[in-house]
């Protein structure tokens, strides 16, 4: 059904009704917004109940007064600290990430490889066709990431590793 | 509100690891997030847990935030989404369905939880007009509580919720309509004129 004047349809007039209730609703429709309920008992009923459902919730909502937990911001504020502490690194976070456990094992695989180059570097390390020999100091062996100094280990020892060795000492507590 | 130059420094602070800016953020929002997030999720420690996860999911992605948006509609953003994550959950987890509406409403007569000073009957009538909200399906529960209890214009709610203001004005409209359908319902025409008077 449409008002007559306007053309508008009930829901056309009850969009308008929602939007004035908001303040959102221009002048020019805030009159024929109350034109069409003067004439319109059914539309009228529905203005009266949606004003008195507007003043009850604002009601509760001016009574409940916006009342937060006691100690809710030094809640929040504890588990930022948490976040920004040097010690909560990007590996910390990653627990969230189901990707986690790759990530660590690529930045403990970066570290080794890092740390193998490194203590060839210092030992002076000279690759023959054949076999590899190196000599790493005790003290850079100590320094070492523990599953690194495993290989190293084996390593002077004069065991030579296949390249899939290295995947299974990373994954292996031993 | 926060004055919207005050805001842009403190985010800007807070980005550079300002503890403090970042307090000074929390202080302002928190209240009014724990306001609407406890409307759509219901219990005060889902709500807690959803206020805390906000900031700290805002703290993480500062570097993210666009100055485009006003800091608060991005918050909301972020604690609605989450909030109405969790309320599907919790529905999920007790079976029981919104639209069955007694328990739900049971839970919020007026008997305990009813502001004292609205009176007995002004207290039943905002037990219902509650359970109304309660008992609205997504996506409208969360508009109009955004509406309702955060206070969000028209354009904050389409910023917050990054849909056309033409569609706000709808779904409040929808939302509206459906309360008043939904206690209609449950007392009757005549009931639910009873209950919801003449306020002019």
């Amino acid at each position: 059904m449409e008002h007559s004047e306007t053309n508008a349809s009930h829901d056309d007039v009850l969009q308008w009704l929602s939007r004035s209730l908001d303040g959102e609703l221009p002048e020019r429709e805030q009159i024929l917004l109350a034109d069409h309920i003067d004439g319109c008992p059914r539309c009228a009923r529905v203005a009266v109940e949606w004003r008195s459902m507007r003043g009850l919730l604002r009601e509760e909502a001016a009574l409940a007064a916006r009342r937060p937990p006691v100690g809710l911001d030094e809640r929040i504020m504890a588990r930022i600290k948490m976040e920004a502490a040097p010690s909560h690194t990007a590996s910390d976070r990653d627990g969230d990430l189901p990707i986690a456990p790759v990530m660590r094992w690529v930045r403990r695989s970066a570290a080794v490889a890092a740390g193998i180059l490194l203590l060839l570097g210092v030992g002076g390390v000279v690759w023959g066709p054949q076999q590899a020999s190196a000599t790493v100091t005790p003290s850079a062996l100590e320094r070492a990431d523990p599953a690194l100094r495993r290989v190293l280990e084996r390593w002077q020892k004069g065991w030579s590793a296949p390249p899939s060795y290295f995947e299974m000492v990373l994954s292996d507590p031993r | 509100m926060t004055a919207p130059n005050e805001e842009h420094a403190l985010v800007l602070a807070a980005r550079a690891g300002s503890q403090e800016a970042f307090r000074a953020i929390v202080e302002r929002h928190s209240a009014r997030l724990h306001e609407v997030v406890l409307r759509i999720v219901r219990e005060r420690a889902d709500a807690e847990e959803v206020v805390q996860e906000t900031f700290l999911r805002a703290w993480r992605n500062l570097a993210g935030f666009q100055f485009d948006a006003a800091l608060f509609t991005w918050l909301y953003r972020i604690a609605v989404n989450a909030a109405v994550d969790v309320a599907k959950r919790r529905r999920r987890q007790s079976a029981v369905s919104l639209d069955a509406g007694d328990s739900t409403f049971a839970e919020s007569l007026p008997s305990s939880s009813a502001p004292p000073a609205a009176g007995p009957q002004r207290g039943e009538a905002i037990a219902w007009v509650r359970a109304a909200v309660d008992a609205l399906p997504e996506p409208f529960k969360s508009i109009l509580v955004m509406r309702e209890f955060g206070d969000l214009s028209y354009d904050e709610l389409a910023q917050a919720l990054q849909i056309p203001k033409g569609t706000v004005e709808s779904r409040l409209f929808r939302a509206r309509a459906r309360m008043r359908d939904w206690l209609i319902e449950k007392l009757g025409a005549e009931g639910a004129a009873d209950l919801l008077p003449d306020e002019a």
